[in-house]
């Protein structure tokens, strides 16, 4: 098994790309926890942790609302599906909400699919029923055929959405456990396996797609306790937060 | 008529009152040049912390990194790494499943917002953060309960010296440090510039020293039992004063924060406390036994339990940021006699102070039987130092 090392880029480094420049926006409240770029469409999605909602950033630093729904108390981690056209969002009631209620609080799971040419909801998948206990959907990924994994912070699981919007569990594998938030951002890496960051253990985890409940963690150099989102730049590097 | 000598009256009146909330202010001037130095933080890098020098006889090396603010450590039955992160409001488990020095594997085993000091007794481990203490279950693998009880939750708020630490003595009841809320003041809490006493059957508290401006690091000296902690003196007096102390810590004992530091040195720019003079409160107070060059900031400080280092002591200087010249940023080993008596101090671990430069501040302190640990909050690091 090849072992892939991980570069994480981070400002200080002198050979890395320096950050962008610094686009502001206003949404006042709103605490954006997630955020996809639309290459297509030229524009940043970002969610909500405070009110739930999904917004649009112009790169001018425009916001705009893009969705939102009375039922909804927090939204994270987002992405543009590789078709283009619908956006992905993971939906709960973990922390910040405004309208956190005991019925929701780190009990809500949904998977939300909005048409970006509309803003309309296309699905509402419900992860919650799928392991009991307490519920964090934080971040989500696609692999080649378009499937969706969603991390559960709290339930220390891997969730699969098919492209027909059945969901299951892919993986409650023990090194995605931990106390207090665990699996937080992920990754879908092109041979064929998913990387999960572990907050809690401040680790890497490999899931082969092929063989779900097996995991190994990336040997790093340092730990990362907190780890956040994450994106994949290329096969051999990765951005983590 | 009647009402102007009522005002005049009143005048009086509160002119005596507002001599008799604080004492006779001094009557010479005082004149304190304050300088603030921050020295400039460097990032961690692997040659930088192997230019690290060590005591003779032994090595160091990083253990761990990556760890943002890591503070208070404590070893576990294991030999795993308790390690608080206040800041994070997290306690992490660190251990080295391969037994190469590193640590490979990471948990965290509890969220506790502002937590800080640690300890742990037979079966349960005790986290506290400024006002509360808890206490969790140990698990077998070292993990910690998900529900903890909650022990005291009245502790006094925080202010500017919130970082609570606590350990069980050999008498078998926990003590509590418990910083001043101010750099400078008379405290109207008893229990803030105090190091408290609990009782583990009734989780009730009394004070045990007092005069403690902030006694972040002690312990028990393992011959002679007695209780020793190191204080920070005060700021805004001065580069060279008031100096980090080393205390022999009694019961009832004064320690002298806010009118006298060191050696009784009384602080000149105060004005008496009421119904005394500054000499008169500071003459039945406890001197240090130690000085140590002024705001050099101790943190952690614990005693060799065992083995040939057995009754020495090590300190942590999380170094300066009020002073021209900056002092600390290095761990001493402070030497005590076959009486129990510290007869000096050297140089244990130096080298994160590079000119006006700093690429770490050592913080916290953990002594096993063949390891030392030391946790550097600046860049997150935990070094092992070896004996040879």
């Amino acid at each position: 098994m090849k072992k892939y090392i991980i570069l994480l880029l981070a400002a200080q480094l002198t050979w890395a790309q320096q950050p962008t420049k610094r686009i502001e926006f206003e949404a006042p409240e709103s605490y954006p926890e997630g955020v996809a770029f639309d290459k297509a469409a030229d524009v940043f999605y970002v969610s909500s942790a405070r009110l739930g909602t999904v917004g649009k950033v112009t790169k001018e630093g425009r916001y705009s609302e893009l969705y939102a729904d009375k039922t909804l108390k927090s939204t994270y981690g987002l992405k543009v599906h590789p078709d283009g056209k619908r956006l992905f969002v993971c939906a709960g009631d973990a922390n910040y909400s405004k309208f956190s209620t005991p019925d929701t609080k780190k009990k809500m799971a949904r998977l939300l699919i909005l048409d970006l040419k509309t803003g309309k909801k296309l699905n509402d998948i419900d992860l919650a029923g799928l392991i009991a206990g307490e519920h964090f959907p934080n971040d989500l990924a696609f692999d080649k055929d378009g499937n969706a994994y969603i991390t559960d912070s709290y339930a220390y699981a891997v969730y699969k959405v098919d492209t027909k919007g059945t969901a299951s569990v892919f993986s409650t594998n023990e090194l995605l456990k931990t106390t207090g938030v665990g699996p937080n951002g992920i990754v879908y890496h092109p041979e064929g396996f998913l990387l999960a960051a572990n907050n809690g253990k401040g680790a890497l985890i490999k899931l082969p797609i092929s063989n779900p409940n097996s995991g190994t963690k990336v040997k790093i150099d340092q730990f990362f306790p907190s780890a956040d989102g994450m994106l994949l730049n290329n096969n051999s590097t990765l951005t983590l937060v | 008529m009647k009402t102007k000598y009522q005002f005049t009256a009143f005048l009086c009146v509160m002119g005596l009152l507002s001599y008799g909330q604080k004492g006779i202010p001094p009557k010479e001037d005082t004149k304190k040049v304050t300088i603030t130095n921050f020295p400039t933080h460097l990032e961690y890098s692997s040659s930088l912390a192997s230019d690290l020098k060590t005591a003779n006889g032994w090595q160091a090396a990083p253990a761990a990194t990556g760890l943002g603010k890591p503070r208070m450590l404590y070893i576990g039955k294991k030999g795993q790494l308790y390690v608080t992160r206040r800041d994070a409001g997290d306690v992490l488990m660190l251990t080295d499943t391969d037994k190469d020095g590193r640590f490979d594997d990471m948990t965290r085993v509890a969220d506790f917002p502002g937590v800080h000091g640690i300890t742990a007794k037979d079966d349960f481990m005790y986290l506290c953060n400024n006002n509360k203490v808890l206490r969790y279950a140990l698990n077998a693998d070292g993990t910690l309960g998900k529900v903890a009880d909650t022990l005291i939750k009245d502790l006094p708020s925080g202010g500017q010296h919130a970082n609570r630490t606590m350990d069980f003595g050999p008498d078998g009841k926990l003590y509590i440090s418990v910083g001043s809320v101010c750099n400078d003041c008379k405290e109207s809490d008893k229990e803030t510039a105090a190091m408290l006493q609990v009782d583990p059957q009734t989780w009730k508290r009394t004070l045990c020293a007092s005069g403690l401006r902030n006694t972040i690091g002690f312990d028990w000296q393992p011959q002679t039992k007695e209780m020793w902690g190191v204080d920070n003196g005060g700021d805004t007096k001065g580069d060279d004063w008031p100096p980090e102390e080393l205390n022999k810590i009694i019961m009832g004992g004064n320690y002298g924060f806010p009118f006298a530091y060191g050696k009784k040195v009384v602080d000149q720019s105060r004005e008496d406390p009421v119904g005394n003079t500054k000499e008169g409160w500071v003459k039945p107070t406890q001197g240090s036994i130690l000085d140590f060059p002024a705001h050099s900031a101790p943190i952690a400080f614990a005693f060799f339990d065992s083995g040939r280092n057995k009754g020495d002591a090590l300190v942590c200087w999380h170094g300066s940021w009020n002073r021209q010249n900056p002092s600390g940023y290095k761990v001493e080993r402070i030497k005590f006699d076959s009486k129990g008596n510290p007869t000096g101090s050297e140089d244990f671990l130096t080298g994160f102070l590079i000119g006006n430069e700093r690429f770490g501040r050592p913080a916290g302190l953990a002594i096993g039987s063949d390891v030392v640990y030391i946790s550097d909050d600046a860049n997150g690091i935990i070094y092992a130092l070896k004996q040879k």
